[in-house]
């Protein structure tokens, strides 16, 4: 899965429009993003990547999106 | 020996606290988004004098009223909760005495959170089996309210104050009653749901009673509950799954078996991921919770005696129970219901 794919199924899990989460929303500054949607993404991360994010801090915190994604690169669980 | 759960009733403290209540006392809430992810509309609260241990009193107390039979034959009690009335003596030993119960009777707590009442079960199946007891009283209780610091929306929200009593007894029926548990713990995960001060490690003191704000705007002290949300939802949608995989295979059971999955009633959000990647559908997907909200050890028999109460589960349901949570701590059992 590539990254921008990543992003459509952030989208489609928050019913978001695909393309409303951008590579730099912030969780202080993007509007969807609340405590709910970080479950979400932690979420999508389990479902779409088979990532066990109970054994690896970095995919429970986080901040941004490119944060997140730079991180599911350098573990090979996205496309680069 | 097989043992069943013969009686089953629950508590809830008169005190209600609704989201438009919380709302009132922080506007800055959005209760409305909380309504619609967790599920929770309201959640019963302790009153300041009255404790877990007073909640467990009351369940027992209308449990023995609508089994009066059951009282003279108990000879041992189970007491579960994270709310103690003191550090010492053990409740369980006042709830003796306060019950009526005889003095031969056996009582001890335990101290586990959401998966304190599987655990709980198999510990007075453990006491039945081995003919150490024949009637064993488990009551779970516990007042997070008294944790929780007002200002924390994380956990104000969800958790909600109750009690459930369960009566264990034997059974000759090899159909129904308790089969087969599956234990787990992952005690890394402790400080995500935490009480920091107030214990040994870390005595309560005027500075561990300042309170501070987080990056979320939640409040809360040292003296309080904290609770890091996405851990424990990370935690539990790896965690069930896993566990549900492992005791549908150590018993040789089809998913299809199942009748009814009574999870620990976490919040709405939660179960939906976990029965979602369970592949449970909503028909079987126990959820009891709205006017409770997160009740602790006692979520799951309050959700069985309500599901009873709504005939929803009839002789012989075959259900498989999940308790997870803190600690890390989980347990599970496949049960044919016998009331």
């Amino acid at each position: 899965m590539t990254a921008s794919e990543f992003l459509d199924s952030l989208c489609d899990a928050m019913s978001l429009e695909r393309g409303h989460i951008k590579l730099d929303d912030h969780a202080s500054t993007a509007e969807w993003w609340d405590s709910i949607s970080h479950m979400a993404i932690i979420a999508t991360i389990d479902s779409e990547l088979q990532m066990n994010t109970q054994d690896d801090p970095a995919l429970i915190e986080f901040s941004s999106i490119r944060e997140i994604i730079s991180h599911l690169e350098q573990i090979g669980a996205l496309e680069q | 020996m097989r043992s069943t759960i013969a009686a089953i009733t629950y508590h809830l403290p008169d005190k209600v606290e609704t989201n438009a209540d919380l709302a009132d006392e922080y506007p800055g809430w959005d209760m409305a988004l909380v309504a619609s992810k967790s599920g929770i509309l309201s959640r019963h609260i302790a009153d300041k004098e009255e404790t877990a241990a007073d909640l467990a009193f009351h369940a027992a107390k209308k449990l023995l009223a609508e089994h009066p039979n059951a009282q003279g034959d108990i000879d041992f009690l189970l007491y579960c909760t994270q709310s103690p009335d003191h550090y010492l003596p053990p409740a369980a030993c006042q709830l003796q005495t306060r019950l009526g119960l005889g003095t031969h009777t056996g009582a001890l707590d335990f101290n586990l959170g959401c998966s304190g009442y599987v655990y709980g079960l198999s510990l007075a199946h453990g006491l039945i089996a081995t003919g150490a007891a024949k009637k064993v009283l488990l009551l779970n209780s516990d007042t997070y309210s008294k944790y929780i610091h007002p200002g924390d929306r994380t956990v104000r929200a969800i958790f909600g104050d109750g009690a459930a009593a369960t009566l264990v007894t034997p059974t000759c029926d090899a159909e129904l009653g308790l089969g087969r548990f599956v234990f787990g713990t992952d005690g890394r995960g402790a400080e995500n749901l935490i009480v920091p001060s107030g214990g040994m490690r870390c005595p309560r003191s005027p500075d561990t009673a300042v309170s501070y704000t987080d990056e979320n705007g939640c409040i809360r002290s040292n003296d309080s509950l904290y609770m890091n949300g996405k851990a424990i939802f990370a935690f539990s949608i790896t965690c069930v799954p896993k566990v549900v995989k492992k005791l549908l295979t150590a018993t040789n059971t089809p998913p299809e078996a199942i009748d009814w999955y009574v999870f620990h009633q976490a919040n709405q959000y939660m179960l939906q991921n976990i029965a979602a990647r369970c592949g449970i559908g909503p028909d079987k997907m126990a959820v009891e919770f709205a006017d409770t909200g997160n009740t602790v050890s006692a979520s799951i028999p309050i959700v069985l005696r309500r599901y009873q109460d709504k005939g929803l589960l009839t002789r012989g349901a075959k259900l498989l129970l999940v308790g997870f949570g803190v600690g890390y701590s989980w347990a599970a059992n496949l049960m044919d219901w016998s009331l």
